[in-house]
């Protein structure tokens, strides 16, 4: 479903010196998967998430989504791929202020070739079990609802890939947990999920940890009893 | 349905910070209110200039010949015209043009000394024909009009305004009783309906009609005219009707090239779109302040865009991750932009009238309130907000997305 095959992105850094964040990155990923991508900063694991989340066309290389060659397009397209195929989680939520729950979560909405249809929405917040919180703005709600805002937002198009970036930076531990438990739970019902993260304990929710270091992949093995949040919630 | 809801999150966006939110309005608010008095009010000047225009002169079909070349300027009187205009000139034009259905033939003189035993005042007299008030569209209050008869035997008749009457008769009784007109006594026949002020502001009332004869026999003694009004058939005509009579007046007068023309036509329709414009020139200051506000308010719009572009970059490196192309995030911003000047420009114009509603409510006139200057600040404001919008909708497009949401 992902593959990216020996892929390298290089940067000029001050305009001269070229800079490889990302070195000959092969990676598959199938659907259903729920894969954590571990590193610490620098690692270059923000620019393989940027390439995944089709922010960033790699300088060499193939990525294939959803056998769709992503390397090919122009930034209309991979704008319209972004908008059908990829739902992003970010650290600090980015919702927009003065704004409800539900037109946060409507906002991709805008940009989609779909027809515009509110229930959608409506029932994204159904699932992150916001439903009773849509007309409330983003500013009334405590961090860890606007992360599952954040989170219907990213579903409401019913995307092939949910990318997390440090989904419970900002948040404390049991908000953090909660999140963590929302996102094993949409795995669980099918969703597809890559999770970058510089915690080794976050990462080891996934079923599967990629780990990064200099631009390269360092490891790629699966994690054989995955914590369980949910378990770890009610446990204490 | 998308329309409205970007519409929505952009009223969201503008009513984050909402003094930069009004300032960024104040410069449309204060340019369409000057914008909106200015039309409005330049508006209802040229319509009660030409409203006062048509109703000096009755019937704006006309074609007036004066005499003297088409140098000459200023309103006629029977002692400084030239001699040239004769009545027989008039009744020729009448008899050889066919696209002329009538013409009146007027003497006229300015500050006649009028008096009734001690009162004395003075005031414009016209020697006109029975047919006057018929082509000039006007008419009596009290008593008539001179009739062919009273024309035909030089009658000492008059017929006044009331402005004549206020000052001879301050009883208002005038009728039947007999007032001196240039040292001639003649009998009041007929008041003259009022017919208000002029397209100047003065006085249209202040003035006597006697009938032709009696004024170029008795009063002065002099045949020449100082006009001939000339009715056309078909208003269209105009210019082919002024070839024929110049073709006309020429022969008759003797005239060959290179001398000049002894005479003039004027167009009351032309004389009315002069005054009409000239009455609305005092405009010109208060439409600057209205441009100036105008400018500075785009700026002022353009200035504070870009500057929230920088604290709105995550904003729009969100939305671009959401799917926004560039185009989106262009359109986002003038949408934005629009809302502001279109927002600024309702409660401009909502200024403007409701300010003179209250105004004009003293002074017991319509308040103002024209379509077309309503229509003028929507285009205004959409220009606004179009031209000092896209440059910071640009910008903010231009954003690479993952600079955009870095931390």
């Amino acid at each position: 479903m992902i593959e990216i095959d020996n892929v390298t992105k290089t940067y000029l850094k001050d305009g001269k010196n070229e800079v490889k964040a990302l070195d000959r990155v092969t990676l598959t990923i199938s659907a259903g998967e729920f894969v954590a991508i571990a590193g610490q900063s620098g690692s270059g694991k923000s620019s393989l998430l940027n390439v995944l989340g089709c922010l960033d066309r790699p300088t060499s290389g193939r990525y294939r989504l959803d056998d769709v060659d992503v390397a090919s397009l122009d930034d209309d397209a991979l704008s319209e791929l972004r908008n059908a195929k990829i739902g992003f989680v970010f650290q600090s939520f980015n919702l927009l202020p003065r704004t409800t729950a539900l037109e946060n979560v409507e906002l991709p909405l805008l940009y989609s070739q779909r027809p515009f249809e509110r229930r959608r929405a409506e029932a994204a917040l159904d699932t992150v079990g916001l439903g009773d919180r849509k007309s409330h703005f983003a500013s009334e709600l405590s961090g860890g609802e606007q992360q599952r805002v954040a989170i219907a937002r990213a579903l409401i198009n019913d995307p092939a890939l949910v990318l997390a970036d440090e989904p419970t930076g900002n948040l404390d531990s049991r908000a953090g947990l909660e999140i963590m438990a929302l996102l094993q739970d949409l795995n669980r019902k099918g969703r597809t999920i890559v999770m970058v993260t510089h915690d080794p304990a976050l990462a080891e929710h996934a079923q599967r940890i990629v780990r990064v270091k200099d631009g390269r992949i360092e490891g790629d093995a699966a994690v054989t009893a995955p914590r369980e949040a949910g378990t770890a919630l009610s446990g204490g | 349905m998308k329309w409205r809801v970007s519409t929505r999150l952009a009223l969201r966006a503008l009513s984050v910070h909402k003094l930069r939110t009004f300032f960024m309005m104040l410069g449309v608010i204060v340019g369409i209110a000057t914008l909106t008095v200015i039309v409005s009010l330049g508006q209802r000047t040229r319509q009660q200039v030409m409203e006062r225009f048509k109703n000096m002169v009755g019937s704006l079909d006309t074609v007036v010949v004066r005499p003297g070349s088409p140098a000459t300027r200023g309103m006629a009187s029977m002692s400084d015209v030239e001699p040239t205009l004769l009545r027989a000139d008039a009744e020729a034009i009448a008899r050889e043009i066919p696209l002329i259905r009538r013409v009146a033939p007027v003497q006229n003189a300015s500050g006649v000394e009028m008096k009734v035993s001690d009162l004395n005042t003075t005031a414009a007299v016209f020697g006109v024909t029975s047919d006057w008030l018929e082509l000039r569209n006007e008419s009596v209050a009290e008593g008539g009009f001179f009739t062919a008869s009273d024309e035909e035997g030089l009658a000492r008749a008059a017929v006044i305004g009331k402005d004549v009457v206020k000052a001879l008769f301050p009883d208002g009784d005038a009728l039947g009783k007999t007032i001196k007109i240039n040292n001639v006594n003649c009998e009041v026949k007929g008041i003259l309906k009022s017919r208000g002020v002029g397209p100047g502001g003065g006085s249209m009332d202040n003035l006597a009609y006697v009938p032709l004869s009696t004024f170029s026999r008795r009063l002065y003694n002099q045949d020449h005219l100082t006009m001939a009004i000339a009715e056309l058939k078909d208003p269209r005509d105009s210019d082919r009707a002024i070839e024929q009579m110049t073709a006309l007046l020429r022969e008759r007068h003797g005239i060959v090239p290179p001398a000049e023309d002894d005479f003039q036509f004027t167009s009351p329709r032309a004389s009315m779109e002069r005054m009409a414009s000239m009455a609305t020139r005092f405009n010109t200051l208060l439409t600057l302040v209205a441009a100036v506000s105008l400018l500075v308010g785009g700026v002022v719009i353009m200035n504070l865009m870009l500057s929230s572009i920088t604290e709105r970059r995550k904003e729009i490196g969100l939305r671009r991750s959401l799917g926004a192309k560039k185009r989106d995030i262009t359109l986002q911003f003038l949408l934005e932009s629009l809302v502001v000047t279109l927002l600024g420009g309702a409660i401009g114009a909502g200024l403007a009238v409701g300010g003179s509603y209250a105004l004009f409510a003293l002074a017991n006139l319509p308040p103002l309130l024209s379509w077309q200057a309503l229509s003028l600040a929507l285009v205004c404001c959409v220009f606004i907000g179009i031209v000092f919008g896209i440059q910071p909708a640009r910008r903010a497009a231009s954003l690479d997305p993952i600079e955009a949401l870095r931390e």
